[in-house]
């Protein structure tokens, strides 16, 4: 027996486990490529349509730090790569990292890789089949698009080189997660520590993009800054593959390195012995954020990291370095030089909104995980009610969104003001973007909240509500998308600020109806047994 | 007499096509020990997460303290204290924060009574809920229930994991609550524990209960088993009303007899000149076997304690919840 014994065995049985949750990663990755692929061949058909987008785009600094810049816009599949690549390759580490930490860690914690563990299964069996399924998931992911995508009519190599940069931060996160599995005693803060790397890797692309010059070179530290650099529809370059390959080879030694270290059970650093008692502890909503801090803090810190980088890029946004007549014509309608930074802020502001909301609904989300572990029923036996206990979940969590968002806009703020020498202007400007995006995210873990009191077993369905506004959001206009669908979304109804005059009506209803499903939610959680 | 502290009558409660409480009946007075068995998933949890207002019921009528369990939850909470029978606890909270804090929910915990009983229990509050290993996991809840002022005990296998000797001390401490005139539900696999603590008890089975008393009235629902040495074996024992598992070998004889046939069976037995007789009142092993298996499965198993001379008390349960 050596340390691999049983890998394939462990390999069969995630498959098993992972029979509906991967297909729908992979499938959803495809169709989304696919679906921007179809929508670009009705819009940018002609050169001279997609000569026209570039030229916009150089003058739009917001879409380059969103989407990167468009290298190739003399062939569509270059306008393809431009318009998909970034997002979804970062959707494929995501899927890579909660692929390894749920086989790895989850099962850790949980006890049952120790039943697994005692049969004939190799040491590093679990850490092999968890980057396997991660690897060939991402993989996957890559060939189905790359599939679509030439069966829709554009160029096979290209596509093949696509579908290859898109699985490059799969390989490159499952590595990382190997490691952050080692790390850490939790599941939780393992995927945490990854996504945070995948945050910061996003994040340092979209500075190598909007100021290449000076920091261009932060784009190959970053996986998904390798994505673009595969160069598809361009150079193909396959060895950035290669690349990939190597640091996650790298990350796995790394990883088999630390898990040699440690016991079964244990992260690296040991388990401290707690106080023997507590006085803090007076109530469920003290229980609730003790349960919640950790979470808080790390989505903290990205906001925080993410927002004073792109508050040192928004002067920037504001340079006028082109004098084509597209570039007058954007210029115009979004009311000059400072029009181009309001645009900027408010686009920045509208996607870290989004990932407000995908706190907002974990956090809330953190609820139902009390109930499945049964920890809920402990509390519940005491003379705390139902819709206390639950609203001490929900009230963190839209306290956390207003946090989250009241960081990023001081610190997209302070660091703009740093640079352009008005700091009060700065901090007001951003500010204001920042919290206008807070009820909307709100509603989404109201939603979460509703969700998990009228079904609870389905709770996770409550995700579904933030990919909704991420597709609506990002892809509704390019996906010519039904207007009534994408007010659906409550970021639509975010007012346009700054540039555009501030409304509180908007915000008001949003508020409300985030407050109708936390009633409804509670109200049926008060009604409904406690199910694990 | 007051009040019973618990009233469960004609409960149903589905949980799907799956009947796991089917017209179930369940009186616990105050101030008794009340033991609460049966086979597993024959519904002792389910009757607990009734009673503590965690599930809602289908049909019948609940109270617990004179309240209704799901209307007045919070109120009736202040008055009990419950140990669910596989704990989870928070992986970053000490033993000695979950011990307070579920206190402090439940209305107040008493310092002296506490650091006494962490003492008892020999546990370690300082360690963290993910280091404890499941018998410190159920010390923790026990410590915590026992330390708080309340009137009402329900516990749902509680000494699962614990060792003898910290069964014993659980033991000790139950005697204590029942002296200070508390109400206990004991959910428990443990016959011997059931024995030295309880004053009553209900067998639950497929969600009913199936029969209830003390243990000497139970006793006489069951068999007596009769070993005995004869002259002649006499001619009609096979038949006679009353005999089961009739085993005759030359002059030695082997018999179950029913409690209210035992007189005439004894007189028979007489007849046919004793040299020497054995009879053994039905052990708790039998009187629960033939609850928590079927007849023909209970008979056998009855029938093989007997032939080992089995006299383990403990239908342990490892896993069961």
């Amino acid at each position: 027996m050596n340390a691999l014994t049983g890998t394939g065995t462990l390999v069969r049985l995630g498959l098993r486990r992972d029979r509906v949750i991967l297909p729908v990663w992979i499938v959803g990755i495809a169709v989304l490529v696919s679906s921007t692929a179809s929508a670009l061949v009705g819009l940018y058909s002609e050169a001279a349509q997609r000569e026209e987008l570039a030229a916009t785009l150089a003058a739009n600094k917001a879409m380059v730090a969103l989407l990167g810049p468009l290298t190739h816009p003399e062939s569509l599949g270059g306008t393809l790569a431009w318009r998909g690549q970034v997002f979804y390759a970062s959707a494929v580490g995501l899927m890579a990292l909660f692929t390894v930490v749920r086989h790895t860690r989850r099962e850790e914690e949980s006890g049952r890789l120790e039943l697994i563990g005692s049969a004939v299964v190799g040491r590093f069996a679990a850490l092999a089949a968890a980057l396997a399924l991660a690897v060939g998931a991402s993989v996957a992911a890559g060939l189905l698009s790359a599939g679509f995508v030439t069966v829709l009519g554009f160029p096979a190599r290209g596509a093949l080189a696509l579908g290859a940069a898109l699985a490059v931060p799969g390989i490159v996160f499952a590595g990382i997660a190997g490691v952050t599995a080692q790390v850490t005693t939790s599941a939780r803060s393992a995927s945490g520590l990854a996504g945070g790397a995948l945050a910061i890797a996003f994040g340092l692309r979209s500075a190598a993009d909007v100021e290449p010059a000076t920091l261009g070179w932060l784009g190959w530290l970053s996986a998904v800054g390798w994505t673009q650099r595969v160069d598809a529809y361009g150079a193909d370059r396959y060895a950035v593959v290669l690349l990939a390959v190597a640091v996650t080879a790298v990350l796995v030694v790394g990883a088999v390195a630390l898990a040699r270290n440690r016991d079964y059970d244990a992260g690296l650093l040991p388990d401290r012995p707690g106080p023997a008692g507590s006085s803090v502890l007076t109530s469920s909503l003290a229980l609730a954020w003790r349960e919640q801090r950790g979470l808080l803090t790390g989505w903290s810190v990205s906001f925080l990291a993410y927002g004073l980088l792109v508050g040192a890029l928004v002067e920037s946004v504001g340079d006028i370095t082109s004098t084509s007549d597209a570039f007058e014509q954007v210029l115009t309608t979004l009311g000059g030089p400072g029009g181009l930074i309001d645009a900027f802020l408010r686009t920045v502001m509208g996607v870290m909104g989004i990932a407000a909301s995908a706190y907002a609904v974990q956090a809330t989300l953190r609820a139902r995980t009390e109930e499945v572990a049964g920890r809920a029923e402990i509390v519940l036996a005491t003379a705390v009610s139902r819709e206390r206990w639950l609203l001490g979940h929900v009230g963190i969590a839209a306290g956390g969104t207003v946090f989250l968002m009241l960081v990023t806009g001081l610190a997209v703020g302070f660091t703009n003001g740093l640079i352009s020498g008005d700091l009060g202007f700065a901090l007001g400007r951003a500010l204001g973007a920042a919290l206008v995006q807070v009820p909307a995210a709100v509603v989404l873990g109201a939603l979460a909240a509703a969700v998990l009191g009228l079904l609870p077993r389905l709770a996770a369905l409550a995700w579904a509500g933030v990919v909704f506004v991420l597709v609506v959001g990002e892809l509704g206009t390019l996906l010519g998308l039904p207007d009534r669908l994408m007010q659906v979304s409550p970021f639509a109804h975010v007012p346009a600020v700054p540039g555009e005059p501030f409304s509180a009506t908007p915000l008001a209803v949003l508020a409300g109806v985030a407050a109708v499903l936390v009633a409804v939610g509670a109200r049926a959680f008060r009604r409904r047994d406690l199910v694990a | 007499m007051t009040v019973p502290a618990i009233e469960i009558h004609g409960v149903d409660k589905r949980f799907g096509r799956a009947l796991a409480l089917d017209r179930l009946d369940l009186t616990v007075t105050t101030g008794e020990v009340h033991g609460y068995l049966g086979p597993n998933g024959s519904g002792k949890s389910t009757t607990i997460r009734v009673l503590l207002g965690l599930l809602r019921t289908d049909a019948g009528d609940v109270r617990l303290l004179g309240g209704d369990p799901w209307r007045d939850a919070v109120t009736l909470h202040r008055r009990l204290a419950y140990v669910p029978g596989d704990v989870s606890l928070w992986p970053n909270l000490s033993g000695g924060e979950v011990i307070d804090l579920l206190g402090r929910l439940r209305g107040g915990l008493d310092p002296r009574r506490r650091a006494e009983l962490v003492e008892r229990f020999d546990l370690d509050p300082t360690k963290k809920g993910r280091t404890y290993s499941k018998g410190n996991r159920q010390k923790v809840a026990i410590v915590a229930a026992l330390a708080s002022d309340v009137e009402l005990l329900v516990l749902d296998e509680p000494t699962a994991g614990l060792d003898p000797l910290m069964e014993a001390v659980f033991q000790d401490c139950i005697l204590e609550e029942k002296t200070a005139g508390r109400t206990v539900l004991l959910s428990s696999h443990q016959l011997s524990q059931v024995e030295s603590l309880c004053d009553r008890v209900s067998i639950l089975r497929d969600g009913h209960v199936v029969e209830h008393g003390t243990l000497a009235e139970l006793r006489h629902l069951t068999r007596t088993t009769i070993t005995a040495e004869l002259a002649t074996v006499p001619p009609g024992l096979a038949g006679a009303p009353g005999v089961h598992g009739l085993d005759v070998d030359a002059g030695h004889v082997r018999l179950d007899v029913d409690h209210e046939h035992l007189d005439g069976v004894v007189r028979l037995l007489a007849g046919g000149g004793v040299r020497n007789l054995v009879a053994a009142p039905p052990t708790l092993e039998q009187l629960f076997l033939r609850h928590y298996e079927t007849r023909e499965r209970a008979e056998e198993a009855v029938h093989r304690a007997h032939v080992a001379g089995a006299t383990a008390t403990a239908l342990t349960d490892p896993g069961a919840r």
